[in-house]
């Protein structure tokens, strides 16, 4: 085999292996996408959560109103309940106005309970739950 | 005689399947350290504050589910346990607490701290202060703490101020300890059913057509394809594949429960190991044999042999598919192994789309390119083919060396921190 025909044909060997390696990485790189999303999501409700708990000590009640997450995360910053730098898990920026945020906090009429929801992208369902009452862990 | 070619072939072959033990071992070592550690693995330094001379802690996969501590010169010091998540359950004022329970090398209490809490920050902190509360199970054995059904016959008195939260924490450590006694767990009961006792035959007859050459005992092998794709595959729905493999490394081999089916895989990857018979791929596979029937269907002159480059790249499909399964398994990334491979279609109803492309995309390249599904597309075949004894002299071919690679993916995907992979 001359020198040439030798180098096209380990050429196209290593064509088809990138190919291939690139389809197999295909297949996998979604999910884990998703699970390293699923793992900040998570991480930012147990933070969030125990910033609320340490706000209903402080004001021993919870925040009183229904709130998006960018609110929430402000209120608890100003009372120092949260770290001032503080990531936003979907825009990977410091939490603010800017950007996605599917974090959601409602509380009950006398502010004695809470509830943290980070929503499914679409808005509609819910992903992960936390609450004063039956959610209280992650762990499974 | 010339024994040298033989104690070659001898190394390779031990190679060999000291590679796939080696495999099973870190995926099921990796799981049962993810299983113990949970979501806030223990670390030395918390153990130090009551067993200053802690050098590690090695992970005690049994019904216990701690950790064993180790000393510096690699002696068994002591034990110690978080009580979340079996304890997630248990609520005091408004949430679960997860506690240290640290035990002594004779399994007596040594001290407990509140690693962690969802309840109310200032009762928690009121119950981590009370050092006689939180020394309520120093000196009492695994099995006495275990056994404590009422906190106050035990002589375990709630925190004043912060009685739930307290009581919570008593009531976590015991239920933790409990759901680590011989006795709370369940031993599996052996069943054998038809189920196996089918498994059993389809692996007989397939043996005797794999090693019984008689001619009027062949012409029957027919007969027995067709079997094992309507018994073996579309009834029973028993067919090796990456998902079942992978399952049962990550978790345990389930004995008991279908001692049948374990027999046929075990016996499906020791008989080519240490016969040269490919006796599954060959004889039982249910897709194997539907691809042997489908080639028949074209003539001859209609085939379309690859070309040599396509031939090679196709071969790393498999190998390739392997290593997707070692990141699915060591990362638990949400995917379904069963959608990489056939198998899962003979299970009509409960087949995914992803399996049942493979499956019928498999299919019909087969018609111009025979069995091309086994040659060029299947993991759990490439792995069988890894171990099988070759004939005339061995060497340490590619194969020897993918398995090398993969047993270094799986060893780096071991060692290095999930975090690090995602985040």
């Amino acid at each position: 085999m001359s020198k040439t025909a030798g180098s096209s044909l380990i050429g196209r060997r290593a064509l088809g292996l990138l190919l291939l390696t690139a389809g197999a990485a295909g297949l996998v790189v979604p999910t884990w996408r998703a699970e390293v999303l699923n793992r900040r999501e998570t991480a930012l409700l147990l933070t969030v959560q125990e910033a609320l708990q340490r706000y209903h000590v402080a004001e021993e009640l919870y925040p009183k109103r229904l709130m998006p997450g960018a609110e929430l995360v402000a209120l608890l910053q100003k009372g120092e309940f949260l770290p001032q730098e503080f990531l936003n898990p979907w825009s990977d920026q410091p939490y603010g106005k800017e950007g996605e945020d599917r974090l959601r906090y409602r509380t009950d009429p006398l502010a004695e309970t809470y509830e943290l929801i980070v929503l499914e992208k679409d808005g509609t369902e819910e992903k992960w739950r936390l609450d004063s009452t039956a959610h209280q862990s992650l762990e499974e | 005689m010339v024994y040298g070619p033989r104690i070659k072939a001898g190394i390779l072959q031990t190679y060999r399947i000291l590679v796939l033990v080696a495999l099973a071992w870190l995926v099921r070592s990796h799981h049962d350290r993810l299983r113990v550690e949970g979501d806030w693995p223990i670390t030395v330094a918390e153990v130090r504050t009551f067993l200053p001379e802690a050098a590690r802690l090695r992970v005690d996969p049994g019904p216990r589910g701690g950790y064993e501590v180790i000393g510096s010169a690699g002696e068994r010091i002591g034990y110690v346990v978080r009580t979340m998540p079996q304890s997630r359950n248990i609520v005091g004022y408004s949430g679960p607490s997860d506690v240290l329970v640290v035990f002594d090398a004779g399994d007596r209490g040594l001290g407990a701290a509140i690693r962690h809490s969802y309840d109310t920050p200032s009762h928690v902190e009121d119950v981590r202060i009370d050092y006689i509360f939180m020394e309520s199970w120093n000196g009492r054995s695994w099995d006495e703490i275990a056994a404590i059904s009422d906190q106050r016959a035990a002589k375990i008195y709630a925190v004043s101020g912060a009685t739930r939260t307290s009581e919570a924490v008593a009531q976590s450590v015991v239920a933790r300890v409990a759901h680590g006694t011989d006795a709370g767990a369940v031993a599996p009961s052996w069943q054998w059913r038809a189920r196996d006792t089918g498994l059993l035959g389809f692996l007989g007859i397939g043996c005797l057509f794999a090693f019984w050459k008689n001619a009027r005992w062949q012409r029957w092998r027919w007969l027995y394809s067709v079997a094992t794709i309507l018994g073996l595959g579309l009834w029973m729905g028993d067919l090796l594949a990456q998902s079942l493999l992978v399952g049962w490394m990550e978790t345990r081999v389930p004995w008991s429960a279908t001692p049948g089916l374990v027999i046929l895989v075990t016996a499906s990857f020791v008989l080519p190991w240490a016969t040269r018979q490919p006796v599954y791929c060959q004889f039982i596979c249910p897709h194997g044999n539907l691809q042997r029937w489908t080639m028949k269907l074209l003539p001859a002159r209609w085939k379309r042999p690859l070309p040599e480059d396509a031939k090679w790249v196709s071969r790393c499909v498999p190998p390739l598919l392997l290593g997707v399964v070692l990141v699915v398994s060591f990362l638990r990334l949400n995917f379904d192994l069963a959608g990489i491979e056939p198998f899962d279609a003979y299970i009509i109803r409960g087949a995914g789309l992803a399996t049942l492309l493979v499956a019928g995309i498999g299919l019909l390249v087969s018609l111009w390119v025979p069995m091309a599904y086994c040659k060029y597309g299947c993991p759990t075949g490439w792995l069988l083919e890894f171990v099988r004894r070759r004939g005339g002299k061995e060497r340490f071919s590619g194969r020897d060396w993918i398995g090398v690679a993969l047993l270094v993916m799986a060893g780096g995907l071991y060692l290095t921190p999930l975090s690090f992979w995602l985040g």
